[in-house]
């Protein structure tokens, strides 16, 4: 307990200092690749259920700290994504091949990114947080970052592989 | 689907925990822990981040300007030494109308949020628990006006930078008829100056400082130097553009201003 406990801590830490410190700041397509969703979706592949999504919860709480967004932006879409892949990998797909991983990552990906753009318009109609990111210029870059999110979620899981369990 | 409806449960329970405040030990913890990490990456990303580096000829065209802008800070000067001494005479009535006095706390920059063309948000490592609030000051080396704190959290906060689009100031022209006018955020990489009436002078190269009429915004920061002025007839009002006198990327240390009062 205590050492899923230890690394449920390091791991959002970890995370969380990743976006905060190092994509944040950066400019152009490295902003846009969202670095908690992509630990949401490893922890999803790594972990058996319902075990991942505690630890999403634990990565949602960090990140939502130190977010600009509403506080529980990131506790509903990371533990939503988790919940997600799994209903996906229980019910579809249920190989462990790279292409299965790419795509299951994709609409779940899809289907958060969506929740997201929705609740940060629904932000700025209801008045909470004032939102000014929204560039038709830069529209390119969130696919951009999308794709770059796939693929590295892809990469992760399938070299990482299911033994990781194995380390308790 | 009993884990899913816990999961959100727990979710619910814990955004309305931090309404309440409730999680405000917890968040303090994490924070004292997290923000040397986040203060030593973003001092390394920063110094390799190719976006704020400036290249020799950006940098020599700089070195000229800046020249210029001394030449034209001496001359002021010269003038101001004269006006110094009118001034001693009105000081007395004028503290007297100073019923806000401000104090100054320092905070460390963590991380920049946003980018250039998209969003204009630094990170800072001084909050509520130091007395800031949303709409205070903020302020670069001696009394350049950088932004507004937008976002408070017991030991973080956030400034809006004076260039994102959503920033409004009121200024004024530092000349004789003080000039005023509202400056905003244009593009999230410039200031513009606008609702100037028509029969007030501007000129390219005057100073523009804030006036005080805000809220928690104290008179005299500067805010930049008129860059362009347009005037077209079909509009009530002359605007100018400015250019700020500082460079993002740089400002590892801000001071933000708190009202004593």
């Amino acid at each position: 307990m205590i050492r899923h406990l230890l690394l449920a801590v390091a791991w959002a830490g970890c995370t969380t200092t990743i976006e905060v410190a190092i994509f944040w700041p950066n400019p152009g397509l490295a902003y846009y690749i969202n670095a908690p969703f992509i630990a949401a979706a490893g922890l999803a592949f790594l972990l058996p259920w319902p075990r991942s999504v505690w630890y999403s919860l634990a990565l949602g709480l960090m990140i939502d700290w130190f977010s600009p967004l509403p506080f529980g932006t990131y506790l509903i879409l990371c533990s939503t994504m988790v919940c997600l892949i799994a209903f996906l990998q229980q019910t579809w797909l249920k190989q462990m091949s790279l292409l299965s991983v790419a795509v299951i990552s994709a609409i779940a990906l899809a289907i958060v990114s969506l929740l997201l753009w929705g609740w940060m318009l629904t932000s700025v109609y209801i008045g909470w947080t004032a939102f000014n990111w929204f560039s038709p210029s830069a529209w390119w870059m969130w696919v951009g970052g999308f794709i770059i999110e796939c693929v590295l979620i892809s990469i992760l899981t399938k070299f990482a592989s299911r033994s990781y369990e194995q380390l308790f | 689907m009993k884990t899913v409806l816990t999961a959100g449960a727990i979710c619910l329970g814990l955004i309305a925990a931090y309404s309440t405040g409730i999680l405000r030990p917890v968040e303090h913890v994490i924070s004292f822990v997290a923000q040397p990490v986040f203060s030593l990456t973003y001092t390394f990303i920063d110094s390799i981040s190719p976006l704020y580096q400036a290249t020799d000829s950006t940098l020599l065209k700089e070195n000229i300007d800046l020249k210029d802008q001394l030449v034209k800070v001496v001359r002021q000067n010269t003038d101001l030494q004269t006006q110094v001494q009118q001034y001693q005479e009105y000081r007395d009535q004028l503290d007297f109308a100073h019923t806000q006095d401000y104090t100054v706390v320092a905070a460390k920059v963590i991380s920049r949020v946003g980018q250039q063309q998209i969003g204009q948000i630094l990170m800072i490592n001084q909050g509520s628990a130091q007395g800031i609030q949303p709409g205070y000051a903020v302020m670069y080396g001696s009394g350049i006006f950088l932004g507004v704190i937008s976002q408070v959290r017991e030991s973080s906060a956030e400034v809006t930078l004076l260039t994102d689009d959503v920033s409004q100031v009121q200024g004024m022209v530092q000349n004789d008829a003080h000039t005023t006018g509202i400056v905003s955020g244009q593009f999230s990489t410039s200031l513009l100056m606008t609702y100037i009436l028509k029969d007030q002078p501007i000129a390219v190269g005057d100073m523009v400082v804030t006036n005080g009429q805000d809220q928690y915004i104290p008179a005299g920061l500067v805010i930049g130097t008129v860059q362009t002025v347009t005037a077209p007839s079909s509009e009530l009002f002359t605007q100018a553009t400015l250019n700020q006198l500082l460079r993002y990327g740089n400002n590892s240390i801000v001071s933000v201003i708190i009202p004593q009062s």
